[in-house]
């Protein structure tokens, strides 16, 4: 599937823009043959929406982390800046003026030039949008994979606080191992890379404080039962 | 850690481990649910995982609550649209 994405935008994409340019150079004799290249060509657009939008689900997240790991090490987070902010709503905006203005130059007939080159003024900037955005979404990937060996080899307080480990002591063995583990794994693969060290350790700290309640207020009641009961004993 | 996420997508409240594990704990001691010990891995700082799995019992028992749960709530939601 994604093989097939990779080779259909480039190739609908051209003939879209070989249609366009086409319908250009024959001016007024083909202006349907331009209108149908822009057409096919913001169509490729639209349905390049979707990837974009699998790419911007992690891309916050990304973020949090890379922001988290430039403070750990102290790189600069000069090139995340605002402009991803105004991307997203400048690709949809120009992509849907480019559609309005087009579909009205259709309707009014290829004397409404306004209307027409509107449209591809619109798309251009709609097709240059798009590129920045992948581009930069690689740029960042391979940046955080650089940033996160450079942090690994800093051996980063990636363990959990000792003294809450001691605590867990006091649950029953046969949750024990089990318990701390799923702390562990939650504070390592999750909290530690998103949130960084000190709100990881808050939240282990919290989990200790919730979770060991429960279990030894098990044991707490077992104990109060066999005092009553051997009290009982003849 | 899979159920303590699923519980806690799905309910969206907050649940803790130690009741999640007393409860897995009474679960199992009652019949309902049986457990294995998985293998360890390094994120888990080398311990090893616990899976549970539903049993007849417990699916039997499941499905009776289920189905009381859902009969009291046919009985709930006529006056609850009379209310409103």
């Amino acid at each position: 599937m994604i093989r097939v994405q990779r080779y259909t935008y480039p190739v609908v994409g051209t003939v879209g823009f070989v249609l366009m340019l086409w319908g250009i150079i024959e001016k007024q004799h083909h202006y349907w043959l331009r209108d149908c290249g822009a057409f096919i060509l913001l169509l490729n657009m639209g349905s390049v929406l979707p990837v974009m939008r699998a790419h911007a689900r992690d891309y916050l997240p990304t973020m949090r982390r890379l922001q988290r790991l430039c403070d750990l090490t102290g790189v600069p987070f000069g090139f995340a800046n605002a402009m991803y902010r105004w991307l997203c709503p400048f690709i949809f905006g120009t992509l849907f003026l480019s559609l309005a203005s087009l579909a009205t130059g259709m309707f009014l007939g290829p004397t409404e030039k306004f209307l027409h080159y509107g449209s591809y003024t619109f798309e251009f900037l709609c097709i240059i949008g798009i590129g920045i955005f992948l581009t930069r979404h690689r740029k960042v990937e391979s940046i955080l994979r650089k940033l996160e060996s450079a942090a690994h080899s800093r051996h980063l307080p990636s363990s959990p606080p000792r003294a809450a480990k001691f605590i867990l002591l006091l649950v029953p063995k046969r949750h024990r191992e089990h318990l701390i583990g799923d702390l562990e794994e939650e504070y390592t693969a999750m909290l530690l890379p998103e949130y960084g060290v000190r709100r990881a350790r808050i939240w282990y700290w919290w989990q200790v404080a919730i979770s060991i309640g429960p279990l030894l207020w098990v044991q707490i009641r077992r104990g109060v039962a066999i005092a009553w009961l051997w009290k009982r004993v003849p | 850690m899979r159920i303590h996420q699923e519980i806690e997508t799905r309910a969206e409240r907050r649940c803790s481990y130690g009741a999640l594990y007393t409860t897995l704990d009474r679960l199992e001691q009652k019949g309902y649910v049986s457990s294995r010990i998985g293998e360890s891995t390094p994120e888990r700082g080398g311990r090893a995982k616990k899976f549970f799995k539903i049993d007849s019992a417990g699916k039997a028992a499941l499905r009776q609550s289920y189905g009381a749960t859902r009969r009291m709530a046919q009985g709930i939601e006529p006056q609850w649209g009379g209310a409103s």
